[in-house]
């Protein structure tokens, strides 16, 4: 009997949130690592940041043929039905296009990969074969749709590129910062090994230990070649004014933070994505078989038929060696995180089971934020630097926690609760690592000031992107209660920040739902809950944050010119949004519940 | 292959196996010509043996390029011009290792493109000889002392003390250069075939 189940699909995908969680958080921390004034430009770093992934992204398929040998599915009768298989399928769920397929000899069993045009499934020659066999054979047919679908569905649901484009972009980042390290830490220890001696080169005394008859003509080419007496001077004068450790310094504090944000998003993050994809492909194939019958029939043969075992290789190479080892990680890293089939059956009887509970939402984005606030901002830097990157993690937390608990609007429960318990851990999180930063400073205070002081140094330094020799001369006992006031006391606006803004979102979600003939579809749904969302982050951006910082430093001077332009910008947005929030809930509200139809998902479940 | 390709195969394996023989044979006899000797034998020497030997190492390369795709031919080619730039000042063997660095020089840049483009290597390639780069740099000066008066030093005697460290600046430099177009034809053809794809 076909059943009422709520359609994952109908909702903005947890895999989509994911991502764009993922993304944000490292392309927001190269954004706030690298623009800016330097010591060296690195505006061009954060640009080949943003580039390079997209190249790389495109490139991939053709990285993955060369690595794993792949090649395009033999033409003829041989796999006749699968090929067709494929092409029907991928028309019945309206894909933009039909997928090729890749055979390897030591690949996945079955997987999808692609680039924004190229898409591929990517399947083991055994397996073709038995998927062929399955095919031809009118009673097995739908055990090799059920799977040939579920790769097709990674297509749909955007998976294929949102799982491509960030594996690039954390290899990238990650490439690139190591490369920033090496490279420029080079650079700068060389910097400090010859800046004596070239300060010393004379090109009179290059051009004596050159052969007797090429000198006039030297004599008349190298002067131009190389800086005069006077700027020479210059140059030296600019680099006795450098301090060189703060430098090398300088350049391991916007690499190494961004690398350790980037394996911990890749290590404890990125296989939640890798999980949830597979519960939303599956809930397309039995959106459009109507049935789970043949999904359980795949499952029961998968777990009869293990998984067929590596042939022992007697000796291996090094690259065989190495290959072994990172398939071993592969596996720690994205196995442990895969779904086993009982989860899998069950996110199919009840599609509610996929979405997170306050539980794990405050583990993700309480983590997320310690993350964020350990690497980005420290208590020493926040009273020097602004407020850039608490106010990053306040658009963050606020955003995800919004789209996690939208099922619980959506189905009709209160949301209120959880957002608050929520939010209290993210607090408590923070409260804690602050007043344990804080304890440390005042420790050393009483204890070792010298080394305080230099530890504050250091930090100032970094932070204010200044490498000069002159010392920076400040009054700990005042710079430290002036740290441990501002810093604590900007833990507790934040939280009413967030409080006001997520309920008042949640509220907002809540009331659209009960307008009357106002959603047309889940896509109109989604585009509402995505306007309402960014509308409330600008206005926390440019109105909330900015104000609530003035009157914590006591300090309105900072809305005089641009900044003050993008206060009035806020303010409108937030008069517009009222006025236009005001007539249509004039307009379609009314009392009772309004009944979603494009909600629910008719199929088979016993 | 085409008849004519076999020949021009045959014939530059024949030339540069013949154009090695002689180098070391003058330099074996060591020669001392006199002033209007050495011109004739400059003019003949660079006129003709060298342009045609890069000729005949450029065409080999070529149609062989399925191979220098492969790491340890890549690796012997990079060994052959380490060797080349250490031993081109040394009695007997010089005048030949200088004449496969005039070849190898300005074919390393080929080699190197086409490694980096057959395996997806160009941002490996300018990511470690930038590295490579600056570290043989920085770890000479720190091991040597001032590079620079050595340099200069240099200049003016006929050793060769600093063969390594040319070595490296020099097989860098042609990494990063070949890394840096084999990332930019890479880049063309995949947007070519993205935006072709149906």
């Amino acid at each position: 009997m076909q059943k009422r189940h709520i359609d994952l699909f109908a909702l903005p995908s947890q895999t989509a949130i994911l991502f764009w969680l993922i993304t944000a958080t490292l392309l927001g921390a190269i954004l706030i690592g690298l623009t800016g004034g330097h010591i060296i430009p690195l505006w061009p770093l954060a640009l080949i940041l943003l580039l390079l992934p997209l190249r790389e992204f495109m490139i991939r398929p053709e990285r993955e043929m060369r690595k794993l040998g792949l090649f395009p599915l033999p033409e003829g009768d041989e796999f006749k039905e699968l090929r067709a298989s494929i092409d029907v399928l991928a028309k019945k769920i309206e894909l933009k296009r039909v997928p090729k397929i890749l055979i390897g000899a030591d690949c996945d069993e079955i997987y999808e990969m692609g680039s924004f045009r190229r898409w591929y499934i990517v399947i083991r020659a055994s397996k073709a074969k038995k998927l062929q066999e399955l095919l031809v054979n009118p009673r097995k047919a739908g055990l090799a749709e059920v799977q040939i679908l579920h790769e097709l569905f990674h297509f749909k649901n955007g998976d294929y590129w949102e799982l491509g484009y960030l594996a690039e972009l954390f290899r990238v980042s990650f490439n690139l910062m190591m490369w920033v390290l090496v490279f420029l830490g080079g650079w700068v220890f060389l910097l400090v090994l010859v800046k004596d001696a070239f300060f010393q080169f004379s090109i009179t005394d290059l051009i004596q230990h050159m052969p007797v008859d090429i000198r006039p003509t030297m004599e008349q080419i190298l002067p131009s070649m190389f800086p005069s007496d006077a700027e020479m001077e210059s140059l030296r004068v600019k680099a006795e004014g450098i301090n060189f450790a703060w430098a090398v310094y300088f350049i391991s504090n916007i690499s190494l933070p961004y690398i350790a944000v980037a394996a911990i998003l890749w290590r404890f993050y990125r296989p939640s994505l890798w999980r949830i994809r597979e519960f939303y492909a599956d809930a397309g194939v039995i959106a459009v078989q109507k049935s789970i019958k043949p999904f359980i029939e795949f499952i029961r043969r998968a777990n009869q038929v293990p998984l067929q075992a590596a042939p022992e290789i007697a000796v291996l190479s090094i690259r065989e060696i190495f290959q072994k080892i990172m398939k071993r990680l592969g596996i720690i890293f994205t196995g442990f995180f895969w779904p086993d089939f009982s989860k899998r059956f069950e996110a199919l009887i009840i599609p509610e089971s996929v979405f997170y509970n306050w539980k794990q939402i405050a583990w993700f984005l309480g983590f997320l934020a310690l993350t964020l606030e350990v690497f980005l901002a420290t208590p020493l830097s926040l009273p020097v630097v602004g407020n850039n990157p608490m106010t990053f993690t306040t658009l963050v937390v606020t955003a995800a926690l919004v789209y996690f608990l939208l099922p619980q609007i959506v189905m009709g429960k209160s949301a209120w609760k959880d957002a608050l318990r929520v939010l209290l851990v993210i607090f408590g999180i923070r409260t804690a690592w602050m007043f344990f930063t804080l304890a440390l400073m005042w420790g050393l205070y009483f204890i070792q000031p010298n080394v305080l002081m230099e530890v504050l140094q250091a930090a100032i330094s970094s932070v204010a992107r200044y490498a000069g020799n002159d010392p920076i001369s400040i009054d700990l006992l005042e710079f430290l209660v002036d740290a441990s006031v501002i810093n604590v006391l900007q833990i507790p606006i934040i939280f009413v920040v967030q409080i006001v803004s997520v309920t008042g979102l949640l509220f907002l979600i809540k009331r659209v739902l009960q307008w009357y003939s106002f959603i047309r579809d889940s896509q109109h749904f989604k585009r509402i809950v995505f306007s309402l969302t960014f509308g409330v982050l600008f206005i926390i951006l440019t109105l909330v944050m900015p104000i609530a910082m003035a009157v914590l430093k006591g300090d309105f001077s900072s809305f005089i010119g641009a900044s003050g332009i993008f206060v009035i910008l806020g303010g409108l947005t937030l008069a517009g949004g009222g006025i236009w929030f005001f007539v249509q809930n004039k307009k379609h509200y009314q009392t009772g519940n309004v009944a979603h139809l494009w909600l629910w998902v008719e199929y088979e479940d016993e | 292959m085409s008849k004519l390709a076999k020949t021009l195969n045959i014939f530059s394996i024949v030339f540069l196996t013949l154009f090695a023989l002689f180098a070391l044979l003058v330099g074996w006899l060591n020669p001392d010509l006199g002033e209007s000797g050495l011109l004739l034998f400059a003019l003949s020497y660079c006129c003709a043996l060298v342009p045609l030997g890069l000729l005949s190492a450029a065409w080999l390369a070529w149609t062989s390029r399925s191979q220098l795709s492969r790491i340890y031919i890549w690796l012997a080619i990079q060994l052959l011009f380490l060797i080349s730039i250490s031993a081109y000042s040394l009695p007997f063997v010089g005048l030949l290792f200088s004449s496969i660095l005039f070849v190898l020089f300005p074919l390393m840049g080929f080699i190197n493109f086409w490694y980096a483009y057959e395996n997806g290597d160009s941002l490996k390639f300018v990511g470690w000889g930038s590295i490579v780069f600056m570290w043989s740099i920085l770890l000479a000066w720190r091991a040597t002392g001032n590079l620079l008066e050595k340099w200069i030093a240099s200049m003016s005697s006929t050793s060769n003390d600093l063969w390594w460290l040319y070595a490296l600046m020099y097989g860098s430099t042609w990494v990063v250069v070949a890394g840096l177009l084999a990332f930019i034809v890479e880049t063309i053809v995949v947007l070519r075939k993205e935006f072709s794809a149906k």
